[in-house]
């Protein structure tokens, strides 16, 4: 879809034009310099001078250079000059300056500064004196983006005595620059000659902050001093500019002067340094950036733990700890994270080793960091902890277990719940492995299941009956008919925690299950299985049943007589359902008061669906709900969806096309009014085709004409004949992309020559439909982009027309 | 730059909060009260700012609306003093400045600094009293602006595309590094939209969809176009000064449209909003691609790193036109936009982001982050090197699709090698006396 600038369209379709590349670039560029050297329009040359851009050379440079002193025509010369190729254009620009003068002469000193050539130099140093001001500051500005010796000492020779403010603010920014390039390249010492002689004479804040930035940077090993006595002192300035660069100074004793600082300066300058230190990535910091971790201040000690995950290694793995473990709130949270981020020397290594001397609150935290560190290699050593006595302990090498064990330690998880001695470590190793699977499943798309399906065959009953949830987060083939035989078990404990477990289940293959428990289950079973299908067909994204398998799955279970909250159980998994019988399933239960209200926002919400499909089954379901239910919410609901409906209907999509047409030279805008065979009457010559309906049922209306023509600049004719039973006035709504003229009956009845969106009933005429068939023809223009339209017909109070019968076959029609 | 240099900002900005954040910036001598612990903020710690630009997007920014990201805009944030709104719309800078002077009329009584407005965005450069601004002018003048407000020592906020050419946006970056100014993109999609941006940076970043291949754009480049100069004009409104509009643009006689993309050709308005998401996520912040071509009629990129970049949406994925794109690897892909963070396969996205995974730079505010980094000097979340190559990739896209045949490119000369042809659409000849 396109963005609609109507007004640019035109200028936008001669650039676009220009932009093309010839065939013959040289015979091109000899016939745009004929323009220029002739008594062509102003608008003609420019248009010259804009294709010259793109295939100017040598020979076009003289024809050029002669309008760089045109007051009209200097800007579209400079247009070509500035960007071409080759010493000719710069050597035309340069010639220029002394022919030139006042803003003719400022374009060109800009256009010089583009090339940077320093030939151009002397001859811009020159103007820095001259009389015009203006001039002079372009010149200053052109010198200081050239940047060569030569510009440098022009510059400095006028420095500082140019009193004009503009003039001196010019000459400043031109010595910033070439100062600042000097940087770049190295030269410190030129560098901080410039930034020193500028200094003296700058007195606003933002330029002494300029200086003052570039003055540190290029002191070299002096800049470190500069930067920290402006740290400690009181010039906002000066401090500001030092902040900025603090985390840019190079080497160690850069870091070591700015951690030196940190028990030395005030609160707010401490936590900006501390970030200083952490961007500059240098752990010969750590220690500074440590002790601040103890500070009085919140905040410094926040900025200091975070400061500590990127330059911290193994040494601060337990002082971190320790605050994961004691702190609160953000504190907290950073010292967690910090512990992860953690990447210099035996991380884990240490972190395991503490927990011989960690304190009973330090261990969780220990452990949780070995977990979401993500480190593999901890996996034997959690296990050990996983066996311990200690709750506390136990429960954190679980969690850091399902986050850290693979594929080889699920026997190990399963014995861990196996050999279990309470329920709360049943549960929780349970858990562990749970966890585990679904992601190693989600990983890699399967899971060996063989030890937990032998457990919950095999295992000790306590075991069986803690294992039994594992299996629901699963859908593995063993892990299905394990869950199949629990069913059946001996064991009514098992019996139970199965039949819970399958109605938990994500594995798609147990639907049939489930509808067995749905049908024959009684009570709260009943109620878990129903929900558990309604959850399988509606909510688990790796369940993939296609629609008629949903709606198969929920006509099973209203196949028996259901109580109202199994129903409405129903009725939620319908509602997404975009399809006509779920339409009628939830229109049915609009009979049964007691569920009413919750059959008719699913019917409110099905019709939404399928307004653009199936329109008609829509509004009937919706007159159903007006008619049955006296909610006054879901009435003015009802009503709202209905009149949706008739948004996204009703429009004509039985269409014939000819086209396109084009001719040469001539934009969308004005093929508008040029006619063509389908509109002179000269049928012979053309070839009509049908045009496809729109398969996007978002847009139902849409005629795509780009996708059955294709192409820019250009037009094409669509017919069809409408019958209707009587003559009567109706309103005919009409969207285009882009611009639209309508014959109806061979009579023009609306013309818009725009560049626009699709948009249904962008325009509405009233028109007149005789009883019997009625010809529609329609132009429709293209611009760029998208190119379509729709149609539909309206009664004055927007509201359908009945009756109407559409035909694209004129043999149907009678023609 | 690095990711660590990244997580270290990230955290610090994500974890100090709101306090802290006014606390970093505060030189020695300022009292507690403007670390904000104490609640109020004086006057005089307020950030002053002015607005240059108050049509639709800048006035969203100064007063809030339907798009806008902070309820009130600027002129509600209790550390801002607007005292300014420029605009070339005699109807606009007085409408907008009225407001914000009956907002702090309402808020401070009649102790406030008033709000003035401008016709003339110079005016507000020189007033010694205002730290920043906000640039949200026509897209042709966004560059230049931005190098007057750096000179003028101004920190700002600059709309995008931040440039509407590569040699203007080197110049912009120039000047923002020769003032040391802060400066932030208005994309702000790496603040705003709950993070959906971040987290599929950092889940693309992190190899969750394996090594990454393609990038679905889901817009092309975009481009500045010479307009037609002569032909009849129509009287210039009182209320309006068309001159100024025009700025750096070729003079041609006032038609009746001034609006801020008439010069725009392809994405130029958008695309920066989804090459600044499409960087982002292939590590691509400080460089750019070095092959560009056309595919199916848009402009496509290759990157030195193998990934390939597509102009376009990647077939049947509806998430990504709005801002977003599509990141394809070789283990599933993951699509965003402003309403959607999608994957396939689906569990891509499910599982939070894992501490050990790759964390980016943390915003939950675009103009909390810009307002922050203002009193730290730090860099702010969309600097002027990332601005500067989201806005390259844009206008390259734009280069290719003119010229419509295959280009190398060199991101660090920022040229095409041996290509007259191409290295010509760097440049855009500016009208006396704008210059960058």
């Amino acid at each position: 879809m396109k963005r609609v600038f109507p007004l640019v369209l035109s200028l936008l379709a001669s650039a676009l034009t220009s932009w093309s590349a010839p065939d013959t670039a040289a015979g091109d560029e000899d016939q745009q310099v004929a323009i220029l050297q002739s008594e062509h329009s102003l608008a003609e040359k420019d248009a010259a001078c804009a294709r010259l851009k793109w295939i100017g050379t040598a020979r076009c440079v003289p024809a050029l250079a002669a309008l760089l002193t045109d007051e009209q025509l200097s800007h579209s010369a400079r247009y070509a000059l500035e960007s071409m190729p080759g010493p000719e254009a710069e050597a035309a620009l340069l010639q220029a300056l002394a022919k030139t003068s006042g803003s003719n002469q400022i374009g060109v000193i800009n256009s010089l500064a583009v090339g940077q050539d320093t030939v151009a130099v002397p001859a811009l140093g020159k103007l820095l004196s001259g009389a015009n001001t203006n001039v002079a500051c372009a010149a200053a500005m052109a010198l200081g983006r050239i940047g060569e010796r030569q510009a440098i000492d022009a510059l400095q020779g006028a420095w500082p005595h140019s009193l004009s403010g503009a003039l001196r603010d010019a000459e400043f920014d031109g010595l910033m620059a070439c100062a600042n390039k000097l940087l770049t390249e190295g030269d410190r010492t030129a560098a901080l000659k410039i930034f020193q002689s500028l200094s003296r004479f700058s007195k606003t804040e933002g330029a002494r902050q300029a200086i003052f930035r570039g003055v540190i940077l290029a002191s070299d090993r002096g800049g470190i001093s500069l930067m920290v006595q402006a740290i400690v002192g009181h010039d906002p300035a000066e401090q500001g500019a030092a902040l900025q660069v603090a985390a840019q100074m190079e080497g160690s004793d850069a870091t070591k002067a700015l951690a030196d600082l940190l028990p030395k300066v005030q609160v707010p300058v401490q936590i900006a340094l501390l970030d200083c230190l952490d961007r500059r990535g240098d752990p010969s910091a750590l220690q500074a950036v440590a002790k601040m971790a103890d500070s009085s201040d919140p905040d410094v000690r926040l900025a200091a733990i975070n400061a500590l995950g990127d330059l911290g290694d193994g040494s601060v793995a337990v002082l971190l700890a320790g605050k994961a473990a004691t702190a609160a709130g953000q504190e907290k949270i950073a010292a967690r994270q910090a512990l992860v981020n953690l990447r210099r020397g035996e991380v884990t290594l240490t972190l395991l080793k503490a927990f011989t001397t960690a304190s009973a609150a330090v261990k969780p935290e220990l452990i949780r960091a070995l977990g979401d560190r993500g480190d593999a290699s901890a996996v034997p050593r959690l296990l050990e902890m996983a066996r311990s006595q200690d709750e506390g302990m136990r429960a954190s090498a679980l969690q850091a277990l399902a986050l850290l064990a693979g594929p080889a330690q699920l026997p190990d998880l399963v014995q861990l719940a196996v050999q279990a001695t309470t329920d709360d470590a049943r549960s929780e190793a349970a858990d562990a492995l749970g966890s585990t699977c679904q992601r190693i499943e989600a990983r890699s798309g399967h899971c060996d299941v063989q030890a937990l399906v032998e457990a919950v065959r095999n295992g000790p009953l306590p075991a069986r009956l803690a294992l039994l949830p594992v299996c629901s987060g699963l859908a593995e083939a063993p892990v299905r008919e394990a869950l199949r035989d629990a069913l059946q078990d001996s064991e009514a404990r098992v019996r139970e925690a199965a039949r819970r477990d399958v109605c938990d289940t994500r594995d798609g293959e147990l639907m049939p299950d489930l509808l067995q428990l749905a049908s024959s289950g009684g009570g709260k079973t009943r109620l878990l299985a129903i929900r558990g299908c309604v959850r399988l067909a509606t909510q688990e994204e790796g369940v993939k049943l296609s629609n008629d398998q949903k709606l198969a799955a929920f006509k099973t279970i209203l196949d028996k007589p259901l109580e109202a909250p199994e129903k409405r159980l129903v009725l939620s998994g319908l509602t997404p359902i975009p399809d006509r019988q779920a339409l009628e399933l939830a229109a049915a239960m609009l009979d049964d008061q007691a569920v009413r209200a919750e059959a008719a926002q699913s019917v409110i919400a099905i019709a939404g669906s399928l307004a653009a499909t199936q329109p008609d089954a829509a509004r009937s379901a919706l007159t159903k709900v007006l008619d049955v239910v006296n909610d006054p919410v879901i009435q003015v609901t009802a009503m709202e969806a209905r009149k949706k409906i008739w948004k996204m209907s009703g429009f004509v999509t039985q269409w014939q096309v000819a086209g396109p047409y084009q001719q040469k030279g001539k934009n969308y805008s004005e093929l508008f009014d040029i006619p063509f065979a389908p509109e002179t009457g000269e049928s012979a010559s053309v070839h009509w085709q049908d045009l496809a309906a729109s398969a996007n049922a978002t847009e139902p209306w849409n005629m795509d004409l780009l996708q059955a023509l294709g192409g820019e600049q250009r037009v094409a004719y669509a017919r069809t004949w409408i019958h209707s039973a009587t003559q009567q006035n109706v309103r005919m709504e009409i969207g285009s992309d882009d611009g639209v003229k309508v014959w109806l009956n061979d009579r023009i009845v609306h013309a818009n020559n725009v560049a626009r969106a699709l948009e249904p009933g962008s325009d509405g005429v009233d028109v007149t439909l005789k009883g019997g068939w009625n010809t529609l023809l329609l132009k429709v223009t293209q611009f760029n982009q998208g190119w379509g339209f729709c149609v539909r017909f309206a009664q004055a109070s927007g509201e359908p027309v009945a009756r109407l019968r559409i035909s694209s076959n004129p043999d149907t029609a009678g023609r | 730059m690095s990711t660590r240099k990244f997580i270290g900002r990230r955290k610090f900005l994500r974890q100090t909060g709101t306090a802290l954040a006014s606390a970093l910036a505060m030189p020695t001598f300022i009292p507690a009260s403007a670390l904000g612990r104490a609640g109020a903020m004086a006057p005089s710690e307020r950030i002053t700012m002015g607005f240059i630009g108050v049509g639709g997007q800048g006035t969203g920014h100064l007063l809030g609306g339907a798009w806008t990201y902070l309820t009130g805009g600027y002129t509600a944030r209790k550390d801002v003093q607007v005292l300014a709104t420029c605009d070339i719309r005699r109807e606009r800078r007085e409408m907008t400045s009225q407001k914000v002077n009956e907002h702090y009329r309402e808020v401070y009584g009649e102790k406030f600094t008033p709000c003035k407005p401008y016709t003339d965005f110079r005016e507000v450069l020189d007033r010694a009293d205002i730290d920043a601004v906000l640039i949200a002018s026509p897209a042709h003048w966004h560059a230049t602006m931005a190098v007057m407000a750096a000179q003028a020592g101004k920190d700002m906020y600059c709309e995008k595309p931040s440039a509407v050419t590569i040699a203007e946006s080197q110049q912009m970056l120039a000047a923002i590094k020769r003032y040391g100014r802060v400066y932030q993109a208005g994309t702000q999609q790496r603040s705003e939209y709950g993070g959906k941006f971040r987290l599929a940076c950092e889940f693309v970043r992190s190899g969750r969809i394996g090594k990454l291949q393609s990038i679905y754009a889901y817009r092309d480049g975009g481009a500045i176009f010479w307009p037609t100069r002569f032909g009849p004009g129509k009287p210039v409104p009182d209320s309006l000064d068309w001159d100024l509009y025009l700025g750096p643009m070729p003079w041609f006689p006032y038609d009746g449209n001034v609006g801020a993309h008439r010069f725009d050709i392809g994405e130029l308005n958008w695309g920066q909003h989804h090459y600044d998401i499409v960087q982002w996520a292939a590590d691509a912040d400080h460089t750019g691609p070095v092959e560009l071509f056309m595919e199916d009629g848009v402009s496509c990129y290759k990157y030195a790193s193998g990934v390939v970049v597509y102009g376009k949406p990647y077939p049947g994925e509806p998430t990504g036109g709005d801002g977003g794109a599509c990141f394809v690897g070789t283990a599933g892909r993951i699509a965003v936009d402003r309403d959607n963070l999608v994957s396939d396969p689906p569990d891509l996205v499910q599982d939070p982001l894992r501490p050990n995974e790759v964390h980016l730079y943390h915003s939950d505010s675009h103009s909390g982050n810009f307002l922050r980094c203002v009193r730290t000097r730090q860099p702010t979340i969309c600097p002027a090197e990332v601005a500067q190559r989201s806005a390259s990739a844009l206008l390259l896209g734009g280069i290719v699709k003119q010229l419509k045949r295959p280009l190398k490119y060199d991101p660090v000369a920022e040229r095409f090698p041996d290509d007259d042809e191409a290295n010509r659409l760097l440049t855009f000849a500016r009208r006396p006396p704008w210059n960058v």
